[in-house]
């Protein structure tokens, strides 16, 4: 059997939506054993949010929790019960990971802090995730995806156009941010764990990580130094025209140039127009925003006759960097992401053949896989409490029938 | 003072830009020794970005400013060698320093390093139980294993920009800056540590081919799955959200001041209407549920901002937050970088750079035990030459004279 990375990790994931089970997904499909703590009768929020098949509503039929949640087993539990609380502390004595997204306060009044989980199991990695994190003055604010995206300055300096609000970032991205970072940090603490033999907390702020590494990379240091500070300025405008999103005869292109000799290639694809041809733009990229507006009302119409296909071939063709904006079809069809075997397809229990994306990134020798299905609410419920933690099948009715599982 | 808990490892980056320093510094920062490989040939790009901190100098010598105060952030715990490895001696000199290393970065586009001598196999040959990440944009096979590509690109192939637009609008937008590499090089980061921990246990090293286009689709699986069950696309929603209503960003006192209101539950929707002192709206049978909200929304928009607008951001997050509603800021760039929160959770932290104090990005994760730490400002191009050549590889002084003026080291 091929070896995984994270084989022998334990992981108890309490959280909901993306943030907290991305990052148990992360961890599950290079080899971590993921339990899923679940709510019972309602389980994952993400249970509910779809898309489903001919858009009728089921517990373990939603897209979106299918593709977090592939490679857990998933037990039901309400925690806000003295024996919900004493089989979670059960579950965390036996784990190396917690990982968890409840809103602020919830942990607590849970009687789940890490001071206290840590004297049951002074190994664990607790992680965290919320949109502002566990201190500082707005560590009680209730927060979403919108919130952390907002907080953290980006949305106001890069996302929008100026006379408008800013803009939301596709499809849940501060979310998706929040996972990737979790992953890293807890992944951090693991690993220290063998240095300093004991487990710790991280706390992941979706607004810290955002304002951090976006913000803080090109802005901190500016600011600091000069006063000076900025806002959003609109699509395309990011370096000179052609940066930016086209239309064209079937879609979108995205195009990005920061070398002058991007933009001979650009002009070369064009056909060597003669206004393009003019030395005044044959200069720096980041200087050829002044001619922007000129660019663009001559380069328009080459765009608009033809199309993603023909566009992408003959920009790659002269080094270009470009793209067709892609939609979720396209994306499933692509030939390349085909043929290096970038999807998965599996049988889905409730659901039948699915086709999911698949890894991440492609490891030599501990390959990503996935390795059961998307569990349905409290499938594992016998597997795991019966099973590892030894209650009788007396008690597992008993539990049912109170409602703690 | 704290544990740092990779200092054990020792990494060399031959990588560019934003994606590849970024993960090396997520490991520097936490103690691993890592050297940045460049040349004043053929700097990093993001090093001739003003403003610099060398302006002056460089006018003196009469040279290329490259202290960017971009090389600030990304390029801190880094130690910079300055080597010239498109020449013959570059490459042996790079090889040497990689049998003493754990861990290389690189992110050219597929071919270049075995141009280089320096494929996965040869890097292997040289110390076996290596951990190489390769950062493309397509990967190192299939049919467009030569996409030429940035950070912005890859993310609309992998449908990331469709779904991100002003519906009024009616095309996808582009984000001001590559909002995708960073979280690129975070994704690696995953990477390379998931491949730490299998070499700790089993002594294995091993490839990672890292296709940013692949990463990207790994983040759009709600529209991903509404294709493959329904045959649809999911919408773009601009500020709103498929589930929550309100859901939007609102208009506040000031110019281009903007306030968050997300409403998820039935107790949060009863507290907002309070809060606006507007209970009788809590008892509109057209607004009485979220989905009838997401009907009514433009309406309701409405109703939401004119008792935004009169109000500052903050009045209105601090009146939310205390009714238990998630409401706050579109917070400006200088808002974020003076605000106490952010300040307080130390994200903005101050370093000594040869060349002057400057501000930078402190730890974006708060580690309980093993925090990780700053230890050297963003380096300067070749700053330890003198550490990797005399000390890690042991060079006698002629030798580094000699190559230093054939331009190897530059």
């Amino acid at each position: 059997m091929t070896a995984m990375a994270l084989e022998g990790l334990k992981v108890v994931e309490f959280g909901d939506f993306i943030s907290a089970p991305f990052c148990g997904k992360l961890l599950a499909d290079l080899g971590a054993d993921v339990i899923k703590v679940e709510r019972p009768k309602v389980g994952d929020e993400s249970r509910r949010y779809g898309p489903f098949p001919d858009d009728l509503p089921h517990v373990d039929r939603s897209g979106l929790f299918i593709y977090m949640n592939a490679n857990k087993r998933s037990v039901t539990l309400d925690a806000s019960t003295a024996t919900g609380q004493d089989i979670f502390n059960a579950l965390v004595a036996d784990a190396d990971i917690l990982i968890e997204n409840q809103q602020p306060g919830v942990m607590k009044s849970l009687g789940l802090t890490y001071e206290k989980l840590s004297t049951i199991n002074p190994g664990l990695v607790m992680t965290s995730i919320s949109v502002f994190g566990q201190t500082g003055p707005y560590s009680k604010y209730k927060g979403y995806d919108l919130t952390a995206w907002n907080a953290s300055g980006v949305a106001h300096r890069y996302m929008g156009e100026p006379d408008r609000a800013p803009l939301r970032a596709a499809w849940y991205h501060a979310d998706h941010w929040g996972a990737i970072c979790a992953a890293v940090s807890t992944m951090i603490a693991a690993l220290a764990r063998d240095v300093i033999g004991e487990g710790q907390h991280v706390d992941l702020s979706q607004a810290d990580v955002l304002a951090c590494h976006i913000m803080g990379y090109q802005l901190i240091s500016v600011y600091h130094m000069t006063g000076e500070w900025d806002v959003r300025t609109g699509e395309s405008r990011m370096t000179s025209y052609p940066t930016g999103i086209h239309p064209c005869a079937d879609g979108h292109m995205a195009l990005m140039l920061l070398e002058q000799s991007q933009w001979h290639g650009f002009v070369n694809a064009m056909g060597n127009p003669e206004w393009a041809l003019n030395p005044i733009f044959d200069i720096p990229m980041w200087d050829l925003r002044e001619y922007s507006e000129e660019i663009r009302v001559m380069a328009e119409p080459w765009f608009e006759e033809r199309t993603k296909k023909e566009l992408f071939e003959v920009l790659q063709a002269n080094k270009v960097p470009s793209g067709p904006v892609n939609n979720a079809e396209d994306v499933a069809n692509d030939p390349h992401l085909n043929a290096r075997g970038f999807f998965a397809e599996y049988d889905q229990p409730e659901v039948g053949p699915v086709k999911v994306p698949g890894r991440p990134f492609v490891m030599s020798k501990t390959p990503w896989s996935l390795r059961r299905p998307a569990p349905t609410l409290g499938e594992h419920n016998v597997e795991i409490l019966g099973g590892r933690y030894g209650f009788s099948g007396v008690d597992l009715t008993d539990l049912r029938r109170t409602g703690i599982i | 003072m704290s544990v740092l808990p990779l200092s054990n490892l020792r990494v060399v980056n031959f990588g560019w830009v934003w994606v590849a320093p970024l993960m090396g510094h997520v490991l520097a920062d936490m103690g691993a020794e890592v050297f940045k490989v460049e040349t004043r040939n053929r700097p990093d790009v993001i090093r001739i970005l003003p403003p610099y901190m060398d302006e002056d100098e460089a006018k003196e010598l009469g040279r290329q400013p490259l202290e960017s105060l971009y090389a600030a952030n990304t390029f801190r715990n880094y130690r910079g060698i300055s080597l010239d490895i498109s020449t013959a001696e570059g490459q042996r000199l790079a090889k040497e320093l990689i049998k003493s290393c754990d861990v290389v970065i690189e992110n050219f586009s597929p071919k270049v390093m075995g141009k280089f001598g320096m494929s996965y196999e040869e890097v292997r040959a040289l110390r076996p139980d290596v951990i190489m990440i390769s950062a493309s944009a397509a990967g190192k096979d299939g049919p467009r294993s030569d996409l030429v590509s940035y950070g912005g690109v890859v993310s609309a192939m992998a449908g990331i920009e469709f779904n991100q637009a002003y519906p009024e609008l009616g095309r996808p937008q582009a984000a001001n800056t590559t909002i995708m590499d960073p979280m690129q090089g975070l994704y690696c980061a995953f990477a390379v540590l998931a491949a730490i921990r299998h070499r700790a246990r089993t002594g294995q090293g091993q490839h990672i081919d890292f296709a940013q286009w692949e990463a990207a689709a790994t983040l759009v699986g709600g529209p991903m799955m509404e294709w493959v069950f329904n045959k649809r696309h999911a919408p773009a929603l601009g500020n709103r959200d498929e589930m929550m209503a309100p859901h939007g960003v609102y208009p506040s006192k000031g110019h281009d001041k903007w306030v968050t209101i997300a409403v998820k539950t039935e107790d949060e929707w009863r507290a907002l209407c309070n809060a606006m002192e507007r209970p009788e709206l809590a008892d509109d049978d057209r607004l009485a549920d979220q989905y009838l909200r997401q009907l009514n929304h433009d309406e309701l928009d409405e109703i939401i901002a004119a008792w935004t607008k009169e109000k500052t951001h903050f009045q209105v997050t601090r009146m939310l937050q205390k009714a238990g509603v998630a409401a706050f800021p579109a917070l400006s760039q200088k808002e974020l970088f003076d605000d106490r929160h952010f300040t307080a959770r130390e994200d903005w932290v101050d370093v000594d750079h040869p060349l002057g104090r400057q501000k930078i990005y402190g730890m974006p994760w708060k580690l309980s035990k093993t925090p990780g730490q700053i230890r050297l400002p963003g380096t300067m191009v070749g700053q330890y030459n003198d550490f990797a050549f005399r000390e890690v590889l042991g060079m006698a002084e002629e030798e580094i004279g000699r190559l230093a003026e054939a331009n190897v080291f530059y």
